[in-house]
């Protein structure tokens, strides 16, 4: 039996937790639910008095985390007291532990990006050494008054930030990605999960608004051709930065038009060009296609095990920098955060870019900016002056 | 009605038990054997041969989750027929692709002693699988163990089609990095 032949056939160990998993798996941002939305303002200014010095202390993680010394230069920046957001109606989810409520600390809202900062309290009830990775476990956006939410193809990503081990608190960061221009605020639930296991800590619905931001843009309308494949040309539209991240619209003839334009043998040429002779068994063309678009941004090793691999890596961004009032710069490449400095294919809210060829690289950054202090952007040697969007 | 009333009805040796896993879960293991057979004919020989294999294991067997235990006989015999009639061509089913992407985690190399390894790597991709997020573990899943397409995958999750297919990308590079820190392959 061949290796791969034996590969499939021993996915038939794949434990049966599993296979259910999977076969009811559905993003959980396609679900429609009704909730109204409650303002516990009363129950919180209680607590308020008590849970003062806790806040400061996470409010300083997480300015830290965002590396801003000022928050009064940032607009997109909002602290919190503790009580003063909002409190989401809720109820009780099966086979977890209530945690109770989280304590919104600050957010930074960002073009698409929303990261909130969540004061989260330790659970007596479940021991701290048996609970695994924080986890989301419902998240929602909302257009203001509205009681349901909006569909949407938002990404999450959720982390710990730190930790106050007198107050017994810890200091989550959530991203939420993607987002919706009409988006007034996100309902999300924070989870603790037991080590594998569908069971451990479910806090209370958290309500986070989504305030204001501010963006700069540059129009580029430069063509780059692929390095491997000349015919394959992008025209990097446009470049816009915003306080946490830089975003960059490109157009590249759509999977069906690089298929006719490669004519016969369309696959193998496809697959020559992105993968060389590196691979025995290459996949089907949308996956080559697919694999091309990501060489535009990130290099080859990012997408590979094998570092070695003389390909022709973020041949589109390679060097791409923000230029600074004060003469500096800041390369998109080196930023170092989680995260931080890799670029990432937006997930867009229209038409699949598959078929419309038209998509958008994303890219965090390590440190908020504080966009006054932003010039212009320089993108393979040339300089394009950022205005306000 | 219950699975584990169906489980009683196959100790009780009543026939009625397969009369309604049929009914229950006909449809669940008919589209694994069509995904991987792509023939009417052979699927609905295969999906009979699932209720015949489970009328002579249950008892003893006392699956923890019929649905699970059905599908995965039903996938066995499926690949097996396929193997035994060979009637595939490059590029031709969902299997044949899924093949071809898996060949990308796996070095060439002469046949290997088969069963012991295939315990081993069964072991290495479910280690594999328990380090990934639901997500990705819930996509990687339905490719390689129930052989959806990609456009499948989207409709089914709710996840972008595009988004799939990087993601699966991604997973088989993650895939072939594991097994050879495992040195399985």
């Amino acid at each position: 039996m061949k290796h791969e032949e034996l590969l499939l056939s021993a996915m038939d160990g794949v434990k049966e937790e599993f296979l259910m998993e999977a076969y009811e798996y559905k993003r959980e941002k396609a679900v429609i639910r009704k909730r109204g939305i409650l303002i516990a303002a009363a129950a919180a200014a209680v607590l308020a008095v008590t849970a003062g010095a806790v806040t400061l202390s996470m409010r300083d993680s997480a300015r830290a985390d965002l590396g801003i010394d000022d928050p009064e230069k940032i607009e997109e920046y909002t602290e919190y007291e503790p009580g003063q957001a909002a409190q989401a109606e809720d109820a009780p989810v099966a086979d977890y532990t209530p945690g109770g409520q989280v304590e919104l600390v600050s957010t930074l809202c960002s073009g698409g990006d929303l990261v909130a900062y969540l004061s989260v309290p330790d659970c007596a009830e479940v021991e701290k050494e048996a609970l695994g990775l924080w986890d989301i476990g419902e998240v929602d956006v909302y257009e203001a008054g509205a009681s349901e939410p909006l569909r949407s193809n938002i990404s999450i990503n959720i982390g710990e930030t730190g930790y106050d081990p007198e107050a017994g608190t810890t200091l989550v960061r959530l991203r939420v990605m993607d987002l919706p221009e009409s988006a007034d605020h996100v309902c999300a639930r924070v989870i603790r999960r037991v080590e594998k296991e569908e069971r451990g800590i479910a806090y209370d619905m958290a309500q986070i608004p989504v305030t204001e931001s501010a963006g700069l843009r540059a129009i580029i309308g430069k063509t780059v051709p692929h390095p491997n494949l000349p015919e394959f040309q992008a025209q990097i539209q446009a470049v816009e930065v915003y306080a946490d991240y830089v975003s960059v619209k490109v157009k590249t003839p759509t999977y069906d038009e690089t298929m006719a334009m490669l004519g016969d043998n369309a696959r193998e040429k496809l697959e020559t060009t992105v993968f060389g002779e590196r691979v025995d068994s290459a996949p089907d063309a949308a996956h080559a296609y697919i694999a091309l678009i990501d060489m535009m941004i990130n290099p080859y090793e990012q997408m590979t095990a094998d570092p070695d691999s003389p390909r022709s890596p973020h041949y589109i961004l390679e060097g791409a920098a923000l230029d600074l009032e004060d003469g500096t710069q800041l390369v998109l490449a080196e930023q170092e955060r989680e995260l931080a400095g890799v670029w990432s294919i937006a997930d867009s809210h229209l038409d699949d870019p598959m078929q419309t060829g038209q998509w958008t690289f994303n890219c965090v950054l390590t440190n908020a900016l504080d966009l006054s202090e932003i010039k212009s952007v320089t993108l393979g040697g040339e300089t394009y002056p950022l205005t306000a969007e | 009605m219950d699975d584990s009333e169906i489980i009683r009805l196959f100790f009780d040796r009543s026939e009625q038990a397969i009369a309604l896993t049929r009914e229950k879960y006909g449809p669940y293991c008919a589209a694994i054997a069509y995904r991987i057979l792509s023939s009417i004919e052979d699927t609905e020989e295969c999906v009979s041969d699932t209720w015949q294999r489970a009328w002579e294991a249950i008892p003893p067997a006392q699956p923890a989750d019929l649905r699970a235990y059905l599908g995965r006989i039903t996938r066995n015999l499926s690949l097996t027929r396929l193997r035994e009639t060979r009637a595939v061509k490059r590029g031709g089913t969902s299997v044949q692709l899924a093949l071809e992407e898996l060949g990308e985690c796996v070095s060439a190399g002469g046949t290997p002693e088969d069963e012991m390894l295939r315990r081993q790597l069964a072991e290495a991709v479910n280690r594999f699988l328990q380090t990934l997020p639901r997500e990705k573990r819930a996509v990687f899943v339905l490719r390689y163990w129930y052989l959806y397409t990609g456009a499948e995958i989207a409709r089914r999750t709710g996840i972008r089609e595009t988004t799939v297919r990087t993601m699966l990308f991604r997973l088989r590079r993650q895939l072939k990095t594991h097994l050879e820190k495992e040195e399985v392959l």
